[in-house]
């Protein structure tokens, strides 16, 4: 356990002393107070419209950062052979694994909290500067859908590690982690429509099951329900929440379990 | 009789219908430097591999009673960091002392004024130099090196042969796989050349001399035509 809480701060270390961390952590700053000027534009729904457009920009710099912080680093570990220094230390596989992907995930936490900062107060100035159509406790509100909207990337990053354990490099990690988010964001919007009346009559039921099957394996990383009861500020049910996050916790911890047990039986080169 | 460090008994690596490595016995004792000679492709580093858990052996066993370290053939660092943080990282998981990681510095002789530099700016020699740090950090029993040298210029290696020399005097005890056969002869006490997975002859050193090196190469040269 001591071995993969080390590897978690030397993780941290690796991915943050990268430039591409550095730029996305100065621009996270930058952002919100970006976000403003288009937002204005929509000066009847301006609390709302700036809530939608951070959480946009929230989805994008997660991406960013599983695809282009993670995945690399993972991807060259494996394909390079830099995890054989880290077993040879020695270090279990299970530890190493784990380790990394603590650290992956530890890391986005310095870039969430000066996103969430610089947020909460361009939500504070917007409050004073346009007071009635940014409504109060906006940032609060923000607060809460950010840190629900993590947890099904906590999933994803889970998904990352399941398919490095397995893949033989950056390429092929790539190519199925995003064949994996675009079915997490394509199919729960397409079995939403095919739950219409009209719809659902012209297709035959087998198709929707394979779709569901499809949806139960996968994380749903749109999170649109989320965004959108906070950004009109609609409470969300408690016990909803407590199950969703349970959901994404199991199934993280139960990615990561078959994760470890797959990269036990490979051979690394 | 000096304690086994390493016991290899008839490991065999199979993939697919390809036997690269085939019922190798190997024993290390204390002190002792073993080397593994053979042309490219001969299993050294798929057995190196199979000793160290990477590679999961088809068939046979590997014990180790010691301590030990690797240096890959291509070590691939976390480039974003320094030598030190890589050191100390290792002092923390091994939990030595972290005056280690400077003396393993010191010991390869990397500058001081680069060993708080991210890895990126090295050149190859000094990442081989951290690698090697990496590996004699902490003193372990047991070093597994493979092709220790590449990269290296003919003053670096002389220093690092050096060094690992002074180790094994101290008890520390080698397997080492190389292409340059003076480099082998130098510090190993035997050498298997190994050819087609297998290991064809083991060699006696005995005054680790130029005649022994050239008499090595024939050898090796020998095997690697007949299993052509």
């Amino acid at each position: 356990m001591s071995k993969s809480l080390s590897l978690l701060l030397f993780s941290m270390k690796e991915i943050s002393n990268q430039r591409i961390y550095q730029t996305l952590l100065a621009i996270l700053i930058i952002i919100p107070w970006l976000l403003l000027i288009p937002t204005s534009l929509f000066m009847m729904d301006l609390g709302k419209v700036f809530m939608d457009m951070l959480f946009t920009f929230l989805h994008l710099w997660l991406l960013i950062y599983i695809f282009f912080l993670a995945a690399p680093l993972l991807a060259r570990d494996i394909e390079m052979g830099t995890c054989n220094m880290f077993l040879t230390l020695p270090m279990s596989r299970a530890e190493y694994l784990w380790g990394r992907y603590a650290g992956v995930v530890a890391t986005i936490l310095p870039i969430l909290l000066a996103y969430l900062i610089s947020a909460v107060l361009a939500f504070e100035f917007a409050e004073r500067t346009w007071p009635g159509y940014v409504l109060s406790g906006s940032g609060v509100q923000f607060t809460y859908g950010v840190l629900l909207i993590l947890l099904p990337y906590l999933a994803l990053t889970a998904v990352l590690f399941f398919i490095a354990s397995t893949a033989t490099g950056l390429s092929e990690t790539t190519v199925f982690l995003f064949s994996v988010w675009l079915l997490c964001w394509s199919i729960p919007p397409v079995l939403g429509a095919m739950q219409e009346q009209n719809v659902a009559a012209k297709n035959p039921p087998w198709i929707e099951s394979i779709l569901q099957f499809i949806n139960q394996l996968l994380p749903d990383i749109s999170s649109s329900q989320i965004s959108l009861h906070l950004a009109h500020h609609i409470p969300l049910e408690n016990m909803a929440v407590i199950a969703y996050c349970i959901e994404h916790l199991a199934y993280s911890s139960l990615i990561m379990i078959v994760a470890v047990l797959l990269f036990q039986r490979r051979d690394l080169g | 009789m000096r304690p086994e460090y390493l016991a290899v008994n008839k490991l065999s690596k199979q993939y697919g219908n390809n036997l690269v490595v085939k019922e190798v016995d190997l024993v290390i004792r204390r002190g002792e430097a073993i080397g593994l000679l053979g042309a490219n492709g001969a299993g050294k580093s798929t057995l190196i591999k199979s000793i160290l858990g990477l590679v999961h052996s088809s068939q046979g066993s590997v014990e180790i009673n010691a301590s030990s370290s690797y240096l890959p053939e291509q070590p691939q660092m976390p480039i974003s960091l320094s030598a030190l943080s890589l050191l100390k990282f290792k002092c923390k998981t091994n939990r030595l002392p972290p005056s280690s990681a400077q003396q393993a510095l010191d010991d390869v002789q990397l500058s001081k004024q680069v060993r708080n530099q991210a890895m990126r700016e090295y050149s190859k020699g000094m990442r081989q130099r951290t690698s090697l740090a990496l590996a004699l950090c902490g003193e372990p029993q047991l070093i597994i090196l493979d092709e220790p040298m590449s990269g290296l210029d003919a003053l670096g290696r002389a220093e690092i042969l050096q060094l690992l020399q002074q180790r094994k005097s101290a008890g520390t005890a080698f397997l080492m796989s190389s292409h340059i056969v003076s480099d082998m002869v130098q510090l190993c006490d035997r050498v298997l050349i190994m050819a087609s997975g297998r290991v064809c002859e083991t060699v006696e050193l005995h005054d680790h001399s130029l005649e022994e090196a050239k008499d090595l190469e024939v050898r090796l040269a020998q095997w690697s035509h007949r299993h052509e």
